[in-house]
Formats: structure tokens, C-alpha cells, sequence
């Protein structure tokens, strides 16, 4: 850990992985980098779900407070730390619906289009600093059809189970599990056999 | 458990979906129990689904953070959260240490992450380059402050009422000293009081069907207190209130900014 948490300090070039290990050794720098570094994809994700400001900031804060908290746990072979803290981001953004949900607060919103993934960018200059993996994972989901590609933005997006998809779009439950199923692997295939 | 070749078939239909978390409740049992009987195919099925859906999360556009993020997750990391409210961390012989260094260490911590703000709002080289130098003394307060979490010392995690919604503050007791002796074993540490004028910050302890004035409380020009408690022997389980009050009120009638209504002068064992 005190190797890391030196290496981190050291190196303005440290991995999320080396970042997280300082973390976890208590260095509060390495918490900043890293939001500095990834907290913009992980607010983008939370607003995406959220759609709204405050309730995304709450789950960026959160997302990073848990990431601090857990940093011990984290395992480089279990996923990249991207992945890790957008895991976390989802859920507890997910857990925020669900919980208005319950309250009833949303429930004309349920009846609302979910937010959908980005096909196309419409800001050129996005376009141009648009990282490669990206452009690939754009292009995979542009390529999906759009009946598989509504099926998982309402499972992604609001945290809805397979039979709450069936119900709003009102097919049958089996046809949502084959078109869940159907759509992660034509992705995992065009992004090349899962290993984007 | 022994699942037939259809029946695995049928599970592992599944395994996009519980990738995705989207599983109903009884099919979600069904493959857990599936999971932890030992499909190796599964498994892999679910990992290689799970590198798919993290990369849908990386497709969407990065969002700038609102300003200000930054320095409330620096607040958040530097105060001793996570840990349970009152829930009672291992004894260390620097239990006398920590009880004046953990609320200060957590105030510097704070100052210096609104100096932060502040500096970058400037923009200026200089500040950038005093602003280094502070974010070392962060970084080695920080370090305190978690070390400081092992120390013997009681922490009641105050809850906002949503009069100054981001207000937070913790009380923290000296556990060594079950009989209040010292003036010191009660602290107070608070962040992002609304500035309280022409009203005063007071704090209160209702306990066994009494109010005592704890004292008005002063609070800097960041929201920022921090504050002996003169708290009485009690018993029992009392209720902490940090209430907004005209000056020279007698008691706790203006609104309750923060409060805790689970203090105890002993420990809560852990579950």
C-alpha cells in the first residue's frame, strides 16, 4: 500500500488501480485525481439516470464516498476501476428511483421514455476527443435492433425488472428475457468477443 | 445440487440479465443457488456479459461535475463517516490524543478544502502553488483522521432536518470518561451552517424529561463550528438538538437544524 500510495503521489501518470491503492493506504489526493479523472463519465451516467443535477451530484458524491470506503475490497481482476465505480453509480442511482418509485412520486414518470444510449455525438468537438472505445461501443449499439436496444435502456437506465419491461412494453415475458439476452451478446460479438 | 443439462440451459438464459440486475426476484434465486453450486459456464457467462454492460456505461459523454463536488467529497472523505454512528471502535492507548486531534484535524481538513475552492475560483499561480503546499497538509491530516478512527471515542453523526439542508456536524464522546468528568470529552464539529444572523446557533440535550442549555455555539464566516459541550451526567437515551434561536431565548423554540436522537453516555456494542 505505501508503495502505491508514494507512486500515486509521485507519478501524475498512476493508474486508477494505483490511485485506488493509495486510497486505500487514506491518501485524499489520490481520491481527488481520481475524480478529477473519471468523476465526469460517472456524473454523466448518474445525470443520465437521474435527470437531474442535484440527485446526480448526491450519487457522484456517493459513488466516490463508497469507492473510499471500499477501497481495501477492490480487485484488479475483478474489472477496471471504471467499471467498478460505474457499477456502484447505477446501483445507488437505481436504488434512488426505485425508492421514489415507491413513494409514488414517479409514477407518471414510469410511463415516460427512458433515457436512451448515445448512437451519435452532436457536438463536434465531443466528436473529435470521443475516445476510440467509445466510438466502438456507439457504433456496436447503433448496429443493435431497436426493439433489443429499448429492452435494455429500460433494464440499464430504470433499473426496471424483466417482467416490469414486459409490462410497460406489453409483450411477453419470455420475448423480454430472449431480447435482453439476445441484445448483450450481438454487443459483446461487435465489440469483439466481450473484450472491449 | 445437481442441475440437468436443460435446466442449465434455462439458467443460463438468465445470466445477461442477472449481468444487467434486472432479474426477478424468483429467478434471481434460482440463479444464485445455480451460481453457488459451482457453474464455471455461468459464471463466465456473467463476466463476460458484465464487461459489456461496463462498457455501455463508458459510451455515454463525460459531464464536467458541478463546481464545488470536489471540495464536498474532500469534506465528506475527511470527516470519520462510514463509521456507524455510535458504534465504538477498537481501544488504542492514543484514545487521550484523539480526543482533541480527531475534531481538529476534521476542521483543518475542512478549512483547508474551502481554501481550495477558493483558490481555484482565483486562478492565480501563486495561490496554485500555496495551494499545494495546503493539499500536503490535507493529504497528512487525512491520514489523522483515519488513523484517529481506531481511537476509543464515541461518534454520533448529527441528522440534517432540511432547515439548512447542508448542514452535517458529528458529536463526539471520550468514552474513557463514562463519569463526564473532564470538559472536554463532549465536542461538537459542524459544517455548512447557513451564517446564523440575526439568530444564534444553540445546543440543547433533552434527557430524561428535561432540557439543558448546552450553550450558544459560534460559527465562522464558512458555516464552520466547532465547540466543547457541556454535557451533563445522564442516563438513558437523550436527544441532541442544534436549534437557530433569537438571542436570549430560553429554550429550544426556533427550528432544529441538526440533531441526533440517539445519544448515549455508553457505547453501543456492535451488532
Amino acid at each position: 500500500m505505501a508503495t502505491a500510495q508514494a507512486r500515486a503521489g509521485a507519478s501524475v501518470a498512476a493508474s486508477d488501480a494505483d490511485l485506488v491503492a493509495a486510497m486505500a493506504a487514506g491518501s485524499a489526493a489520490a481520491a481527488r485525481d481520481l475524480f478529477s479523472r473519471l468523476g465526469p463519465i460517472v456524473y454523466g451516467l448518474a445525470l443520465r439516470i437521474e435527470r437531474n443535477a442535484q440527485d446526480a451530484e448526491e450519487v457522484l458524491i456517493d459513488t466516490f464516498h463508497q469507492a473510499w470506503m471500499q477501497a481495501d475490497d477492490y480487485q484488479t481482476g475483478r474489472g477496471t476501476v471504471l467499471g467498478w465505480l460505474l457499477n456502484i453509480a447505477r446501483s445507488r442511482a437505481i436504488d434512488r428511483l426505485r425508492a421514489r418509485r415507491r413513494s409514488a412520486q414517479v409514477t407518471e414518470r414510469l410511463q415516460e421514455e427512458p433515457p436512451s444510449f448515445p448512437l451519435e455525438s452532436r457536438d463536434p468537438e465531443q466528436e473529435a476527443i470521443r475516445s476510440e472505445k467509445r466510438e466502438r461501443v456507439r457504433r456496436a449499439l447503433a448496429e443493435l435492433p431497436q426493439d433489443q436496444r429499448w429492452a435494455l435502456e429500460l433494464a440499464y437506465f430504470l433499473g426496471l425488472s424483466q417482467s416490469q419491461i414486459a409490462e410497460r412494453l406489453g409483450l411477453p415475458l419470455g420475448t423480454i428475457k430472449t431480447r435482453l439476452r439476445l441484445g448483450l451478446e450481438k454487443l459483446r460479438r461487435e465489440l469483439g468477443g466481450g473484450e472491449p | 445440487v445437481t442441475t440437468s443439462e436443460s435446466a442449465h440451459e434455462a439458467l443460463r438464459e438468465l445470466c445477461a440479465a442477472h449481468a444487467l440486475g434486472c432479474l426477478d426476484p424468483a429467478d434471481a434465486v434460482l440463479v444464485e443457488e445455480h451460481l453457488r453450486a459451482g457453474c464455471a459456464a455461468c459464471e463466465s457467462e456473467i463476466a463476460r456479459h458484465a464487461v459489456v454492460i461496463e462498457a455501455l456505461g463508458a459510451s455515454l459523454d463525460p459531464v464536467p461535475p458541478p463546481a464545488g463536488a470536489e471540495q464536498r467529497l474532500l469534506v465528506r472523505l475527511a470527516a470519520p463517516a462510514g463509521r456507524p454512528a455510535a458504534r465504538l471502535a477498537p481501544a488504542r492507548p492514543a484514545a487521550s490524543f484523539a480526543r482533541w486531534a480527531l475534531p481538529i484535524a476534521a476542521a483543518l481538513v475542512a478549512a483547508v478544502a474551502v481554501w481550495v475552492a477558493w483558490d481555484r475560483q482565483r486562478e492565480s499561480a501563486r495561490l496554485e502553488a500555496d495551494g499545494r503546499v495546503l493539499q500536503a497538509q490535507l493529504d497528512d491530516l487525512s491520514r489523522r483522521v483515519r488513523r484517529l478512527a481506531a481511537a476509543q471515542v464515541a461518534v454520533f453523526e448529527l441528522e440534517s432536518t432540511g432547515h439548512v439542508p447542508a448542514a452535517e456536524g458529528y458529536v463526539y464522546h471520550d468514552v474513557n470518561d463514562p463519569g463526564n468528568l473532564a470538559d472536554d470529552r463532549w465536542q461538537l464539529h459542524a459544517a455548512h451552517l447557513a451564517p446564523p444572523a440575526p439568530s444564534v446557533y444553540e445546543a440543547w440535550l433533552l434527557a430524561q424529561g428535561t432540557t439543558r442549555d448546552l450553550g450558544t455555539l459560534e460559527v465562522d464566516e464558512h458555516g464552520h463550528c466547532m465547540a466543547d459541550l457541556p454535557m451533563p451526567q445522564f442516563e438513558g437515551i437523550a436527544t441532541f438538538q442544534l436549534t437557530l434561536e433569537t438571542r436570549g431565548a430560553a429554550g429550544p423554540t426556533g427550528p432544529v437544524v441538526l440533531h441526533h436522537t440517539q445519544l448515549t453516555l455508553t457505547p453501543i456494542e456492535e451488532p
